[in-house]
C-alpha cells in the first residue's frame, strides 16, 4: 500500500510540477472520432469461503455511448450459460434475486454442491453473446487474527477505526482484501453488504507480523460521495459494531485489483495506458476466491 | 558482410609497407583561434598543388602527407581569414597554425563550420556539424539558447511533445541517442521536465550530430550520437560572457592560466524563478516553501605540455529542485535530479602520424524523492554511474588512410528502483535495494580509404561485449506472477554475457567536387535500455541494463544519398533514404503498476518486440550570402510489433510521424542587426484513447483501444528572432535579443484526457474530450555582453 502511494505520490507531485510551472495552459472541448471497442463479455465473481459462487455478468460499450438508466441496465447480460466447477462437482449457476450481489441480482444457485473451500481450485465457464470465457481461481487458506480493537482518532470526538494485527505465514505469495460492515438495530446504520476496504500483497510483509487499520468501507449507495469531507462517513462511530472481513486472495485476483485501482487515469501523458490485468480468458473483469477470517467489533476503547 | 570488412582491414593494413616505402612526408599540427587560443574542430588544410588534404580533429589536430616537394598549405574554416604557408616537404613537419576571424562581419551567420563542399566530398553521411553561433541566431524559448531544440531542427530529427528538449532520430527511441558532453555520457539531458536541454550555450563550442553511418568509434547505442564539446577556455587573455533572460542568467569567465599553456573556463547557469517569486508569496500562505529551480556549472581546464602532449579536465554538475509545501497538512516534497560528470584526457602526439587520446570519465545521473507528512517520511531514489576508460588513437599513414582505433571499458552501476519509508523512530523494510552492476568493454578499428579521387570507402569494425554481474538476486516469475525460483548471485559472479560484431561501413562516389552519391550500412549493439512509463520523457525514466531476460537492442541501418551543390556551394541539396532495423525493444507489460522490486526484478515487468523505421529525408540549405537558412522534409513510417502489446499487430511508435517539416532564415540586415525566423509542422503525434467502459462493481472502468491508434492533430508553430548589437568594441559587446516564441499562438496539442461530469446514480454522465495546451504566444528579451 504504501509504496504504491509512494509512486503515486511521485507522478502526482510530478504533474503537480509541470502544472505550475506551466501556468500559461489552456485547454479546449474537442471531438475525437473513436472506433467501436469489440464486443467483451465482464465477469464479475466472487466465490467466499463457506458460501455459494455469485456473478455477475455485464458487456463492454463504446466510450461515447449515453450512460443513463436504460443503457445502464441493457448492459448486463441476463441469459448467460453459468458454470462453476471445483473438480468434483459442476453446478450450473442461474440469473435470479442474490441478497449478496451488491446489484441485487447475480447467477447462483439455491441449493449448491459446490461451495468455497479452503485450498481448492474453482473453474469459471460463462458463455453469451456468441462468446465463451473461463477462468480459475484458488481460494488461499487464512490464518487466525492475533488481536483487533477499536481506536478512536485524535482529532475527532467519539469517530475511529478498527485496529487489526495478524502474521503472514510466510508460505505463499498472496494477497489480502478487507471488507466491512456496520451492523446495527437502527436500520439507518444497519449495512446489509459487506463492502471492499482495502486490498495489499504480502510481498512487503510475508512472513511477518502486519498490522493496519480499517476505516468504514464506503456502500454501494455512498460510493460517489468520494468529495464528501463529512468524517463519519469514514469511521467507526463510539457503539457502533462492526463486522470485517479479511480476505486472502490468489495473485491474479490481487494484480486485477491492484491494476485496477491505477487504472483512473484518463489520458494524461505521465500515465501508461494501461488495461486492467484480467483473469478472465477472452473476456474482462475477475473471477475471485477469497478465504474469510470474519469478526465482529463493538467500538469501545 | 564480415568476410568483405576483414578483406578490407587486410587490404588496409597491407597498404601500410606501400606507405612507409613511398618517399611521403607528413605534415601534422594543431589548428587553434588566433584570438581565443580555442582549438578548431572540423578546420581544413589542403595541399593547394595536388588537392590533398585533411581536417582536424575533435582536438583540433591534423595529419597529412605527400610526396617530397614544395607546396603551398592553405588551411581554413568558415568565418576565419584562410592561412597560407609555403612548405618545402622534405622531412616530416609539424605546423600548427592560428587562424584569425574575419574583421568584417562582427556576427558571422555562416550555418556551419564545415568546409564548404565538405557535404558533398567526404564519405560520411547523416552528419551534421553546429556551430554554436548559428544556434545563437535561431529564436528561442524563453529567452534560452537551447543546444538540443536547435538539433531538433534537422531533417530525420523530431522534437517530442511541445517544448520537449527530448529528441528521436529516425524512428530511434530517446534512449537510442548517445549524447556525449566531452566524451562522458549525459544520460538524462533534461531540465524542468524537458523543457530546456541541460546544455549551457556558453560553454558549448561545437555540436556533432551523427543520424546515420556511425562510425565504429561510437557505440552502444542504436540511433544516433550527439557528440558536444566543450570550449577549451581562452588562452590569450581574460575574457567573460554573460547574459540576463527572462527566467535565468548565464556567466561565462575564461582566460589564460598559463598565455598559450593552459588555460581554464568556468561556466554558470540558473533561474531564477523562484527567487522572483519568493516575495509575492506571503509567510501565511500554505504554499509557503514551495519553488522550483535549476542550475549547471562547467568548468575546464587544459595544459599543453611542450609539443606532444596536452591535458585536459572538464566537468559538469547540474541539478533541479523541485519543492512543494502545503502548510495545512504538514506536506513537504522535494524532487531533486541532475548529471554530474567529469572528464580527464591526455592527447599525445607520438609522431606526425599518429595521435592518441586517454580519457577517464565519470558519468553520475541521479533522482530523488523525498516527502514529509508530520513524523512520516517516504522517499525514492534512481539513478545510474559509469566508470569509463577509454583509449584513442588516429593513424594517419598516407593521405589516402585515416586509420582510428582504440578500446574502451565501462563499469556501470544501476539503481532503478528503491524506496524508503519510515515514521518517527521506525523504519519500514522495503528489502535490499535492487542494484545492478555491468562491465561493458568494445574494440575498434575503422579507416577511411580514398581508392580514387572519386571513390573513398569508410570501413570499421567494432567488437562490444557486455556482462552482468552479481552481487543479485534474479527472480523467476510464472505467468500469474507467482515467484517459481530464486538464485543468488555473489559479488562480482559472472550473470550474463553478451557480445557481438558490429560492422560499419560507408561507400561514396564523387562525380565531381559538386555532386555524389554515398551509400551506408551500420549495425550497432546496445546495453542499456530506457523503461519509461508515461507518453513523455520524465526524470523518473529508469535506466536499465541488459539482463538475462533482456537482451541487448541490435539495429541494423542502410541508407544511401544523393548530394548536390549549387552556384559555387552557395546552395546545398541532398536527399537521403534509410531503412533501419531494430531488435530487442522493451515496453511495460499492459497493465503494469509502478512498484517497489522487492522480491521482484523490474525486468519481470518488461515484455519484448522488435521495431523498423524508413523514410526518407529531403534538403536544401543556403550556406553563404547574407540570407542564410535551410528547408528540411521528412517522409517517415516508424513501426514496432510486440507479441504481447496490441494482440501481435503491428503498431505505430508514439513518435512516428509522416511529415516533417523545418524551414530556417537567417538574415544579416547590417551588423548591428539579423533577424531570423523558424516555421515548423509535423504530424500529430500517436497516442492511445480509451475506446470502451465497462461497469465493474459499481465503477466505471476505461478500457483502452489499439495501441497508438489515434492521431492528435498536426504540430505547426512560427518562431521569430531579432538581435540588436547595440555596441561592439574590443573591450565590450552588448548584444539584446528579442525572441517571439508561437508567433501566431497556434494552440498545438500537449495531450488529451476525457473529463466527465455528472453523476452516475442520477443515470446522467456526459462525458468530453478535452485538448491541453501549453505554450501560446511568448515573448523574451535577453540581454547578453562580453567582455
Amino acid at each position: 500500500m504504501m509504496i504504491k502511494t509512494t509512486y503515486k505520490a511521485i507522478f502526482t507531485a510530478v504533474a503537480m510540477a509541470i502544472g505550475l510551472v506551466l501556468l500559461q495552459s489552456c485547454e479546449k472541448e474537442i471531438t475525437v472520432d473513436l472506433p467501436a471497442p469489440d464486443a467483451k463479455i465482464v465477469v464479475e465473481g466472487y466465490i467466499f469461503e463457506g458460501e455459494r459462487p455469485y456473478v455477475i455478468l455485464s458487456k463492454n460499450a463504446g466510450y461515447f455511448d449515453p450512460i443513463d438508466s436504460a443503457a445502464i441496465a441493457n448492459i448486463f447480460i441476463f441469459d448467460a450459460i453459468v458454470t462453476v466447477s471445483d473438480g468434483t462437482n459442476t453446478d450450473t449457476l442461474t440469473f435470479q434475486p442474490a441478497a449478496e450481489s451488491a446489484y441485487g441480482f447475480a447467477y447462483v444457485k439455491q441449493n449448491p454442491t459446490v461451495t468455497g473451500q479452503a485450498g481448492k481450485n474453482y473453474n469459471l465457464t460463462v458463455s453469451a453473446i456468441g462468446q465463451t470465457v473461463t477462468s480459475t481461481t484458488r481460494i488461499i487458506p487464512m490464518v487466525p487474527l492475533d488481536s483487533s480493537k477499536w481506536v478512536e482518532y485524535e482529532d475527532y470526538d467519539s469517530l475511529g477505526y478498527v485496529y487489526v494485527h495478524f502474521t503472514d505465514p510466510g508460505i505463499d505469495e498472496r494477497g489480502y482484501r478487507v471488507f466491512s460492515r456496520r451492523v446495527s438495530a437502527n436500520p439507518e446504520r444497519n449495512e446489509p453488504l459487506f463492502r471492499p476496504n482495502f486490498y495489499s500483497s504480502n510481498r512487503f510483509y510475508k512472513g511477518q507480523p502486519i498490522e493496519f487499520g480499517i476505516s468504514r468501507a464506503r456502500q454501494f449507495s455512498d460510493q460517489f460521495s468520494e468529495d464528501n469531507p463529512d468524517p463519519d462517513l469514514r469511521s467507526y462511530r463510539l457503539g457502533d459494531t462492526a463486522q470485517v472481513r479479511i480476505c486472502t486472495m490468489d495473485l491474479p485476483n490481487y494484480s486485477f485489483y491492484n491494476s485496477l485501482s491505477n487504472s483512473d487515469n484518463s489520458g494524461n501523458p505521465f500515465s501508461a495506458p494501461g488495461n486492467v490485468q484480467s483473469n478472465i480468458e477472452g473476456g474482462l473483469g475477475c473471477w475471485g476466491g477469497y478465504c474469510v477470517n470474519q469478526f465482529q467489533i463493538i467500538c469501545y476503547p | 558482410m564480415t568476410k568483405y570488412l576483414v578483406g578490407l582491414i587486410l587490404l588496409v593494413v597491407l597498404q601500410v609497407p606501400n606507405a612507409l616505402f613511398a618517399q611521403n612526408f607528413a605534415i601534422s599540427g594543431t589548428i587553434t583561434d588566433a584570438k581565443t587560443g580555442e582549438t578548431m574542430i572540423g578546420a581544413t588544410v589542403i595541399l593547394k598543388e595536388n588537392g590533398k588534404g585533411a581536417a582536424t580533429n575533435v582536438y583540433g589536430f591534423y595529419s597529412l602527407s605527400s610526396e617530397k616537394g614544395t607546396y603551398t598549405l592553405v588551411a581554413s574554416y568558415l568565418g576565419y581569414e584562410d592561412y597560407k604557408q609555403t612548405v618545402v616537404l622534405d622531412k616530416d613537419q609539424r605546423i600548427s597554425i592560428a587562424l584569425s576571424p574575419k574583421a568584417i562581419t562582427t556576427k558571422t551567420v555562416e550555418i556551419t563550420g564545415e568546409r564548404n563542399d565538405d557535404n558533398v566530398t567526404k564519405t560520411t553521411m547523416g552528419q551534421i556539424k553546429l556551430d554554436i553561433n548559428t544556434i545563437k541566431n535561431i529564436p528561442v524559448f524563453m529567452g534560452e539558447v537551447d543546444v538540443l531544440k536547435t538539433i531538433q531542427l534537422l531533417p530525420g530529427v523530431k522534437g517530442g511533445s511541445e517544448g520537449n528538449a527530448g529528441f528521436y532520430v529516425r524512428g530511434g527511441g530517446p534512449d537510442q541517442n548517445l549524447i556525449l558532453l566531452d566524451e562522458a555520457t549525459v544520460y538524462n539531458a533534461g531540465h524542468l521536465f524537458g523543457f530546456f536541454s541541460v546544455f549551457n550555450g556558453d560553454a558549448v563550442k561545437s555540436i556533432n550530430l551523427i543520424k546515420g553511418g556511425m562510425p565504429a568509434q561510437y557505440g552502444g547505442r542504436l540511433a544516433s550520437v550527439l557528440d558536444i564539446s566543450m570550449k577549451d577556455g581562452n588562452n590569450q587573455k581574460f575574457h567573460g560572457d554573460g547574459g540576463i533572460g527572462l527566467i535565468a542568467s548565464r556567466l561565462t569567465l575564461q582566460g589564460p592560466i598559463v598565455k598559450n599553456k593552459a588555460s581554464f573556463i568556468l561556466s554558470g547557469r540558473r533561474t531564477y524563478a523562484d527567487i522572483l517569486a519568493q516575495p509575492f508569496i506571503a509567510d501565511t500562505s500554505p504554499f509557503k516553501g514551495s519553488g522550483y529551480y535549476f542550475y549547471d556549472l562547467n568548468a575546464k581546464v587544459n595544459w599543453q605540455i611542450g609539443d606532444r602532449d596536452r591535458v585536459f579536465l572538464s566537468g559538469y554538475f547540474g541539478r533541479d529542485v523541485f519543492t512543494f509545501s502545503n502548510q495545512d497538512f504538514g506536506f513537504k516534497t522535494k524532487i531533486a535530479w541532475g548529471n554530474a560528470t567529469l572528464t580527464g584526457r591526455w592527447n599525445h602526439v607520438y609522431n606526425d602520424k599518429l595521435f592518441s587520446n586517454v580519457s577517464l570519465i565519470f558519468t553520475d545521473y541521479k533522482f530523488s524523492f523525498d516527502a514529509s507528512q508530520a513524523e512520516f517520511k517516504l522517499g525514492f531514489y534512481s539513478g545510474i554511474r559509469d566508470y569509463n576508460a577509454k583509449l584513442d588513437y588516429t593513424w594517419v599513414p598516407s593521405v589516402r588512410h585515416n586509420v582510428k582505433f582504440g578500446l574502451n571499458y565501462i563499469y556501470h552501476k544501476f539503481t532503478p528502483n528503491n524506496a524508503y519509508a519510515s515514521a518517527g523512530d521506525q523504519d519500514f523494510n522495503l528489502g535490499e535495494p535492487e542494484t545492478l552492476y555491468a562491465n561493458e568493454g568494445a574494440l575498434y578499428i575503422s579507416d577511411d580509404f580514398d581508392v580514387t579521387e572519386k571513390f573513398s570507402i569508410s570501413a570499421g569494425l567494432r567488437l562490444s561485449g557486455f556482462q552482468q554481474i552479481g552481487p543479485f538476486t534474479r527472480y523467476y516469475k510464472d505467468s500469474q506472477g507467482y515467484t517459481t525460483d530464486s538464485v543468488n548471485y555473489g559479488r562480482g559472479e559472472s550473470i550474463k554475457l553478451y557480445g557481438g560484431l558490429e560492422p560499419r561501413l560507408a561507400v561514396k562516389y564523387a562525380f565531381n567536387s559538386k555532386m555524389s552519391v554515398k551509400a551506408s550500412y551500420t549495425r550497432n549493439l546496445q546495453y542499456l535500455h530506457l523503461t519509461n512509463i508515461a507518453s513523455i520523457s520524465l526524470p523518473t525514466d529508469l535506466w536499465f541494463p541488459s539482463t538475462q531476460r533482456v537482451q541487448p537492442q541490435i539495429g541494423s541501418q542502410y541508407s544511401l544519398g544523393i548530394f548536390r551543390n549549387f552556384a559555387d556551394n552557395t546552395w546545398e541539396t541532398s536527399v537521403e533514404v534509410y531503412y533501419k532495423n531494430m531488435l530487442n525493444q522493451i515496453e511495460y507489460k499492459d497493465g503494469y503498476v509502478p512498484g517497489a522490486s522487492l522480491n521482484d526484478n523490474l525486468d519481470n515487468s518488461l515484455v519484448f518486440g522488435r521495431g523498423w523505421a524508413y523514410g526518407s529525408e529531403f534538403f536544401v540549405k543556403k550556406a553563404l550570402g547574407k540570407t542564410t537558412g535551410w528547408l528540411g522534409y521528412t517522409l517517415s513510417w516508424t513501426q514496432r510489433k510486440f507479441d504481447a502489446i496490441n494482440g501481435g499487430k503491428p503498431y505505430f511508435a508514439r513518435y512516428d510521424r509522416r511529415h516533417d517539416v523545418q524551414f530556417i532564415i537567417t538574415h544579416e540586415f547590417s551588423p548591428k542587426w539579423t533577424a531570423s525566423a523558424v516555421w515548423v509542422y509535423s504530424t500529430g503525434n500517436a497516442l492511445t484513447l480509451q475506446t470502451g467502459r465497462y461497469i465493474y462493481d459499481g465503477n466505471i472502468v476505461n478500457e483502452f483501444g489499439p495501441r497508438n491508434d489515434f492521431r492528435m492533430i498536426p504540430y505547426h508553430r512560427m518562431d521569430l528572432s531579432v538581435t540588436w548589437t547595440a555596441k561592439k568594441t574590443e573591450k565590450f559587446t552588448s548584444a539584446w535579443n528579442l525572441s517571439i516564441y508561437n508567433v501566431y499562438s497556434r494552440m498545438n496539442p500537449y495531450f488529451i484526457y476525457f473529463a466527465a461530469e455528472g453523476d452516475i446514480t442520477q443515470g446522467q454522465i456526459k462525458l468530453s474530450a478535452r485538448q491541453v495546451s501549453l505554450f501560446p504566444i511568448i515573448p523574451a528579451i535577453t540581454w547578453n555582453f562580453s567582455f
